[in-house]
């Protein structure tokens, strides 16, 4: 016997205000918003608002003591003419190209390593990887500063034995930018618990059958590895972009945090969001400060949205097609 | 699996963490546009608490003065919020509407708060405290002062004077009449004599001018001050180009600004390994403090201090001071005058040099003065307590009076609305030359413009 589907009735489809009514008789989801309902006030008071309140004051003229003053799109338009602008975003974007792909070969390079080790010293080793990252941003630029030191630092010192004679990697702005890039791989440790733990989840038969087809280590690594954490190289490529984009602890302690580092400060050392921080609280041009930020955000959306794009025809999720 | 919400995701989270950099500031809703006279009774006796930012107390000077209100005024509540100048804290506090009562800040920055009505004039202040303005020294006045009103009140003096490490001088042999910071050869000659390097590693800088922190001094030395007014900055002058193209070439002499810069960040400028004491360095110019600092952790060194002069032969020097203000909007503004005026008054600043004096002399070593912004208080301290130093004191004695000759008559930068901003772009072009990135005519050319746009938006 079969039911005739054909000629069965078929409820219409709700609508989603009567759907949202619905759900809201239902005492989970009452007790699911008042659960929320901390964050929900929080991100609204300061993350929303703030973003709202940055948003208006772009297109004012704000010294932050006195009322802002409409001025339209003049901010705008001064961040398209300003060259300190163009400086700030060619040391951000030569930065964040050569520090995502660096640290996250790195990376990966020791979360491979890692999860060769086992027995015994395994914890030691990830709890010893990870480590620096948990040093305070602060803490970090103060600490490079030492090492970096041209000349008494420990970079160079290491660079000595090889007979190598180090640069001024603090005070000579043709090195600075490679002493801000050194100085990021200290905190790669979050990238490689991720990707240290999506290598945990490859299943081994697919190594076996790799051997069995004859593949060899690289082969394995190419074929099987990289395709199966393709889903957290691409969330620590886009976490680590954004992040790069924003650049601003570490550099500021170095060359911009007091009066004496300042000294010190050179172009090279001038990144986006530092340049943002002093229009609006050195200099006290919170309008243009604000209209830089937005300037920023619509630059790390476009990125990251290109970063999607890409990512659609190169990362693989268990359960695609492909 | 379905595939995560990706997009949602980044972009929200871009989104964030882009702008929320920018965003705390509140809303300035005042329409009164700054600038607030004191209000209530500023004749009231001191009451209720005040709290301070941008001021520490690092040594005696600075604990027996705040000890020596609290004791005069055992009722107020006085919290020193201790550390530096935080514009971002004093701004945010003064935007929110919840300023501390009291600020301490850097003198060449008083125009520039002062414009935007960040910190309140205090002639009412003064005149109803008796806060006698004739004590402080008139150079340093026009610091703090701004459109007719003052808007702050000055503590210390600094002046840069240049001491000599006679060891290493004697080892090259030279004396300290062979260091003319105004006459480019000797600079050179001596300079290059004075250095000693092993490839690219520094055991010496020869002559340390302090570059970039004092370089707009050498404008004086060269009889070109590079601002003549409050609106008229002289960047862009060929005399401050050819001032600029000479420092250079005293740090190309010597290995080239990076390179010592470097060598300059190792130093233990503070300790006893400090650079005379290590003979890092042949002749330093610095400001007068760093006396008081040698003569505490290196008593044994030998120095000699001398005032700097023009090409002319004259003493010349640049002073610059921090200073007590009092931000817009800001409660208990008579306890916070009479804070001002007993922190800076001649019986207080001579309570602090004595129990400097107590100190020193307990551990057998010189006292070499406080240098003040009131000239009063100085004439206290060094006319009533300050006891010449003999036998090996004597140098010290030398040293404090090439200091109170060096003091005369400093120049300073007048009080303006773009202090930060010619700070930064003096400081950036400075930069770009001594590093050899930037030529000095252009590099000055656009440090000039950043000036004038930034005079300017400000209007």
């Amino acid at each position: 016997m079969s039911a005739d589907v054909s000629t069965a009735p078929v409820a219409p489809p709700m609508s989603r205000g009567r759907r949202w009514r619905a759900a809201w008789r239902r005492p989970e989801t009452r007790w699911a918003y008042l659960f929320l309902l901390p964050w929900i006030v929080g991100f609204l008071a300061f993350t929303a608002g703030p973003m709202i309140a940055s948003l208006v004051l772009s297109f004012t003229d704000y010294d932050v003591i006195n009322p802002a003053s409409y001025v339209g799109g003049e901010n705008y338009q001064r961040m398209i003419e300003d060259p300190q602008v163009r400086t700030a975003l060619f040391n951000t974007l030569l930065y964040t190209v050569i520090h995502v792909p660096l640290s996250i070969a790195i990376a990966l390079a020791l979360a491979v390593l890692l999860n060769q080790i086992g027995g015994r010293f395994a914890g030691f080793f990830r709890t010893v990887f990870y480590m620096p990252a948990m040093t305070p941003t602060v803490a970090v630029g103060v600490l490079f500063l030492l090492l970096l030191n041209g000349q008494n630092g420990l970079v160079n010192a290491a660079l000595g034995l090889f007979g190598i004679d180090g640069p001024a990697w603090t005070t000579d702005p043709a090195w600075v930018r490679w002493g801000i890039i050194i100085m990021s791989l200290w905190t790669i440790g979050g990238t490689i618990v991720i990707l240290f733990a999506a290598l945990k989840n490859v299943p081994m038969d697919l190594y076996e059958a790799a051997r069995i087809d004859g593949a060899g280590a690289w082969r394995q690594f190419r074929e099987v590895t990289v395709p199966m954490i393709s889903g957290s190289l691409f969330f620590v490529t886009i976490v680590n972009t954004i992040a790069s984009l924003q650049m601003f602890t570490e550099v500021y302690t170095m060359f911009y945090g007091n009066a004496q580092s300042q000294l010190q400060a050179s172009d090279s050392a001038l990144f986006y969001v530092i340049y943002l921080f002093r229009q609006g609280f050195q200099f006290l041009e919170m309008g243009y400060a604000s209209a830089l930020a937005w300037g920023l955000f619509v630059i790390v959306l476009i990125v990251t949205l290109v970063q999607v794009k890409l990512g659609d025809r190169f990362v693989y999720y268990e359960g695609d097609d492909r | 699996m379905r595939r995560p919400m990706v997009l949602p995701a980044v972009v929200a989270g871009a989104a964030t963490l882009a702008l929320t950099a920018c965003g705390g500031v509140g809303g300035g809703d005042d329409s009164d546009g700054g600038g607030d006279a004191q209000s209530g009774d500023l004749t009231a006796d001191p009451s209720g608490s005040i709290t301070t930012i941008g001021f520490a107390l690092p040594d005696e000077i600075a604990t027996v003065r705040v000890d020596t209100f609290r004791e005069m005024y055992p009722d107020v509540e006085v919290n020193i919020n201790e550390g530096g100048f935080d514009e971002q804290q004093f701004l945010t506090s003064v935007s929110s509407g919840n300023p501390t009562e009291l600020v301490y800040i850097p003198g060449d920055q008083v125009g520039a708060f002062a414009a935007r009505g960040a910190i309140q004039p205090l002639d009412e202040c003064i005149e109803q405290r008796d806060i006698d303005l004739g004590q402080y020294r008139p150079n340093v006045l026009d610091l703090v002062q701004y459109d007719g009103s003052t808007y702050a009140i000055p503590e210390f003096y600094n002046t840069p004077v240049l001491i000599v490490n006679n060891a290493v001088l004697a080892q090259a042999g030279l004396t300290a009449e062979d260091i003319d910071i105004s006459d480019q050869e000797s600079l050179l000659a001596a300079a290059q004599a004075l250095t000693v390097r092993n490839g690219s590693t520094y055991e010496r800088i020869g002559i340390h001018l302090r570059l970039p922190d004092l370089t707009p001094f050498y404008g004086v030395v060269d009889g070109n001050p590079w601002v003549a007014a409050a609106d008229d900055f002289r960047l862009d002058d060929p005399a401050t180009v050819a001032t600029m193209e000479r420092l250079k070439a005293v740090q190309d002499a010597q290995g080239g600004h990076t390179a010592l810069k470097d060598f300059e960040n190792t130093w233990d400028l503070f300790g006893e390994g400090n650079p005379f004491a290590q003979n890092q360095v042949g002749a330093m110019v610095i400001e007068q403090w760093y006396v008081n600092v040698l003569a505490n952790t290196s008593p044994d060194v030998d120095i000699t201090v001398l005032p700097i002069t023009d090409a002319g032969g004259e003493t010349v020097t640049w002073a610059t001071s921090n200073a007590w203000a009092i931000p817009k909007n800001a409660d208990n503004t008579a306890t916070s005058c009479e804070f001002m005026k007993i922190m800076t008054a001649p019986d207080t600043w001579a309570a602090a040099a004595e129990e400097r004096i107590r100190l020193r002399e307990a551990e057998g070593k010189a006292f070499t003065g406080i240098y003040t912004a009131n000239e009063a208080a100085d004439d206290q301290v060094f006319g009533e307590l300050y006891t010449p130093g003999t036998g090996e004191n004597q140098k010290w004695d030398d040293a404090v009076q090439a200091v109170l000759e060096a003091q005369s008559d400093a120049w300073v930068v007048p009080a303006n609305p773009v202090g930060a901003q010619f700070k930064a772009a003096w400081l950036e072009a400075t930069n770009r030359i001594l590093a050899g990135t930037q030529d000095a005519e252009s590099a000055l050319a656009e440090a000039q413009d950043k000036v004038e746009q930034a005079l300017a938006d400000v209007g």
